[in-house]
């Protein structure tokens, strides 16, 4: 009985107290360590040369998406063995996430410099994607862009506000031709223009790609680079507390210091992090929320407007349809248009307006929605689209925004080393890899030194300054 | 109390016990290493006191170490040195396993073990068997170990294989030490190591190494007759510049640091293996200002930890911006590392100088290669942490605990305050 009561004494003194695997620095029993070790010789199998969760990295990255994957890839480029960077994600397939369910379009029609320069950085970036991304003794990346480029149509009302765009636009280097009526009916007769001013048609660099290709090379290209993938979910992070002291009064301020994730196997893991990137998409508001931002006192207290916001995309197939020369066509009902491959397929869509918001517990389509909103409203615009088969729909989630509908992106005043990449609305695929570059020049640089986005901070959310495009699909 | 040995008895050498002696060598050493326990106490105050982090479990540790390792440099017996010797490796994986950084999958630990361990068996084979032959196993009596020329007994010139012995007989050292090709150890070891940990790692375990040449050397009469001892300290130097190169290259704040320990320690041994009386001098002055300076710049780079999170020269860089105070004493280890005056790393490295160009004046070219990547790395370690823009996810608030400015103090001063009692390096001679 002595006997048991000493070995609990010692279990007690030399062990951890919880079930998980500390972060780095924390104590954790030589005991337990060399009995893992030597488990292998136990098994007969060679142990895995690395941890399945690390228990320290430099930087984090959660979310393993276009946005997650182009951040991790930019700053591990810039310095393979410098920077060691962990990419957190909880589903490796990919089944939920906004990046591999988006429709794929790029374009450079938008009315804030920051989304233009983004885009064309973007288009640059897949122009010379092998330059960017190929791996030695790998299969270079391909990700086949489709060059029809965007035609908006624009109602008398935003004639003015187009014009305005459009000389920005042509400024910062995009090719956006306006087209009149008579144009328009001239490279686009199966259009119906009632309505219609002026033609806004991107001739140069503008189209759509397969996202789910892109965010293969990256990340074929990151673990080249030495990025851990890790399939895991966040549960919450540990804070570190320091005092500041300020004249005769101090205040604690608590650090983000390490997050305690469950890993694939059930267990939990806790990893201590110098920095960590929020690139949950549709799901920043939660992460933020696990870093009390919204919930605390003072800088704390603004939450991360971000939220899921479901979206509809129906495949119709119609051989009679506006065929191979058609543009992705937005109409000014924001119902939009394009082909998809060449047997006559097209995919289209409509944003509802905020009272018809489909709820966003899972990924199930409303069919009813096509037949009252969309077909309609496509219809009108494209007579041809009269008689057409729906073929089948898909959901996905735009990671929404709800102050201003725009990139949040920089570090968040309380928590310096908390860094966002979230609220991009439906222009994340795009706007990725311009954001990666951004976030590396934050992290690296200390400042943005390509494409100044300091604009789109989160302090607007607390100033309540709002930044708005005006061209939002 | 410690302090006490320093004012007193260090100059002449005197036996306490059959077990127990002290001269200057030992005496300094231990005060060495006393005084960078305490330190390690204070510096992982914030890591491993305040985080709950089995603190009790922690300085039984480094108060085991401590107590091993003053008895290493007080035995009289070369056997019990070894046994000591070894020992001290046991807390100090215990140290690097329980708290360090990723100590999984083992790289670390391992290699710091294997080659310790496997190093120094045959030194154990040869130091029973030399005690057998001379009938004694200490240190202190020089008199019966070399003489013996009326058995026939020559010393080690005579018999055959005497460079074997050389080189089994300094391996354990060699490794201890590190010098060059038996290094790699030694930064996987400080990188996974937690702060206190490489403290006492770099301050005062490689100076066991060095403490074991400089014994060894007299135990076995080796008074360079063999020409391994040439070759050994041709390649120590080389091996310091070319660590010196390597330095430029590191990502990791206190893999810089290891390195530059390595380029430190082949200096001492070339002091060591030039078997003058400045060169064993030198090698107690670098052993002392290294240890002070090492320990002093890796608990600096652990405040730089606690403050950014990331150990990585990439990252952390604009330190000048955020915490003013720690970069005046960047700045002064920076400098005490590439031995600026008034330091005794300045004495050291001048009493090096001449004894080893007495071996061959050629050395001059690795010995000057070597001072000058000193300062350039060392410069280079103080732009990339303190220069540069204001990091964005820097904390400039926080204040700074008293702890962490004791520590980096009490590392600086004796490091420029013992210049003055430069006898305490110059004087102790066997």
């Amino acid at each position: 009985m002595f006997r048991q009561g000493l070995r609990i004494g010692i279990r007690q003194f030399c062990s951890n107290g919880s079930d998980k695997t500390p972060p780095a620095g924390s104590f954790r029993s030589p005991w337990k360590i060399l009995k893992e070790e030597f488990q292998a010789v136990k098994q007969g199998q060679p142990l895995p040369t690395e941890l399945p969760v690390p228990r320290e990295v430099d930087i984090l990255v959660v979310g393993g998406g276009l946005i997650g994957s182009a951040v991790a890839y930019w700053i591990k480029q810039r310095h393979p063995k410098g920077v060691s960077l962990m990419v957190l994600e909880k589903d490796m397939s990919y089944t939920r996430a906004s990046s591999t369910l988006s429709a794929g379009g790029l374009r450079h029609q938008f009315s804030m410099a920051e989304n233009i320069q983004l885009s064309l950085f973007c288009t640059d970036f897949l122009r010379n994607i092998k330059e960017h991304l190929s791996v030695l003794d790998q299969d270079p990346p391909c990700v086949p862009f489709n060059h029809q480029g965007y035609l908006f149509l624009v109602p008398p009302d935003s004639v003015e506000q187009c014009l305005k765009n459009h000389a920005l636009q042509t400024e910062l280097g995009a090719k956006i031709e306006l087209l009149t009526c008579s144009r328009l009916k001239e490279k686009f007769p199966w259009l119906n223009l009632d309505g219609v001013e002026l033609g806004s048609y991107g001739v140069e660099g503008e189209g759509w790609f397969d996202p789910y290709c892109l965010l293969q090379a990256f990340k074929q290209k990151n673990q080249s680079l030495g990025v851990r993938y890790v399939t895991g979910e966040l549960t919450e992070f540990d804070f570190r507390e320091e005092r500041i002291m300020m004249g005769s009064e101090s205040n604690s301020h608590k650090i983000l210091d390490s997050a305690v994730i469950k890993g694939k196997d059930g267990k939990m893991y806790e990893t201590r992090f110098a920095v960590v990137i929020n690139c949950a998409g549709a799901w920043a508001g939660d992460v933020a929320r696990k870093a009390m931002i919204g919930l605390g006192p003072g800088d704390l207290s603004t939450p991360l407007p971000v939220e899921p916001r479901k979206r509809y995309v129906y495949a119709i197939h119609c051989p009679d349809g506006p065929g191979v020369a058609s543009p992705l066509t937005v109409d000014s009902s924001l119902t939009y248009y394009r082909q998809d491959g060449y047997g006559g397929h097209y995919i289209c869509g409509c944003s509802p307006t905020e009272e018809n918001e489909p709820c966003t517990d899972d990924l199930e389509v409303n069919y009813d929605y096509f037949h009252e909103n969309v077909w309609p409203s496509l219809a009108s615009r494209v007579p041809k689209f009269e008689c057409l088969k729906l073929k089948s729909a898909w959901a996905g989630f735009y990671d929404y925004n709800t102050f201003d509908q725009n990139l949040i992106i920089g570090n968040h005043p309380y928590h310096r080393n908390m860094i966002f990449a979230n609220g991009l609305s439906g222009h994340g695929v795009q706007h990725a890899t311009g954001i990666g570059r951004a976030v590396m020049e934050l992290i690296i640089d200390n400042d943005f030194k390509t494409i100044d986005l300091s604009r789109l901070g989160f302090e607007r959310l607390i100033y309540k300054e709002p930044v708005l495009e005006q061209h939002i699909v | 109390m410690s302090l006490v040995f320093v004012y007193s008895g260090v100059l002449g050498g005197c036996a306490f016990s059959g077990f127990l002696m002290s001269d200057g060598l030992s005496s300094s050493l231990v005060v060495l290493s006393w005084w960078i326990s305490l330190l390690m106490l204070v510096a992982s105050q914030g890591s491993v006191k305040v985080g709950l982090n089995k603190f009790s479990l922690f300085s039984l540790c480094v108060c085991v170490l401590n107590f091993i390792l003053m008895v290493s440099f007080f035995c009289v017996d070369i056997v019990w040195f070894y046994v000591f010797f070894e020992a001290s490796l046991v807390p100090t994986f215990i140290l690097i396993l329980g708290w360090g950084y990723q100590p999984e999958r083992l790289q670390a630990g391992m290699y710091m073990m294997l080659y310790t361990i496997t190093a120094s068996l045959p030194l154990l084979a040869l130091i029973l068997y030399k005690f057998e032959l001379c009938g004694t196993s200490s240190f202190l009596l020089k008199n019966f170990l070399c003489e013996f020329y009326g058995n026939g007994f020559v010393g080690w010139s005579g018999m055959v294989g005497s460079e074997v012995v050389f080189c089994l007989g300094f391996g354990a050292f060699l490794v201890k030490l590190p010098m060059f090709s038996l290094h790699l150890w030694l930064p996987k070891a400080h990188v996974e190591a937690p702060v206190a940990g490489s403290m006492i790692l770099a301050g005062v375990l490689l100076k066991l190494g060095g403490y074991g040449m400089i014994r060894v050397y007299s135990y076995f009469c080796l008074s360079s007759y063999s020409v391994f001892s040439d070759v050994m300290l041709c390649l120590g130097l080389w091996g310091g510049v070319v660590t010196g190169f390597i330095c430029f290259r590191q990502v990791d704040l206190k893999s810089l640091i290891a390195y530059s320990s390595v380029g430190h320690m082949s200096l001492m041994l070339g002091g060591c293996l030039s078997n003058s009386s400045w060169g064993w001098q030198a090698a107690l002055g670098m052993m002392l200002a290294h240890g002070l300076c090492s320990s002093g710049m890796f608990a600096l780079a652990n405040y730089n930890y606690e403050k950014t999170g990331t150990r990585s020269l990439v990252m952390s860089k604009g330190m000048l911006m955020i915490s003013p105070y720690m970069s005046m004493w960047w700045f002064v280890f920076c400098v005490a590392n590439m031995a600026g005056p008034p330091s005794i790393n300045l004495l050291s490295e001048i009493m090096v100088f001449p004894s080893v160009l007495f071996k061959s004046f050629w050395l001059f070219v690795p010995l000057g290669l070597m001072s000058f990547l000193a300062a350039v790395y060392s410069l280079f370690l103080y732009t990339s942490t303190q220069h540069g823009g204001f990091p964005k996810f820097g904390f400039p608030y926080g204040g700074m605990s008293s702890s962490s400015s004791l520590v980096a103090f009490m590392h600086y001063f004796p490091i420029n305050g013992l210049i003055l009692k430069s006898d305490l390096v110059c004087f102790w001679v066997i």
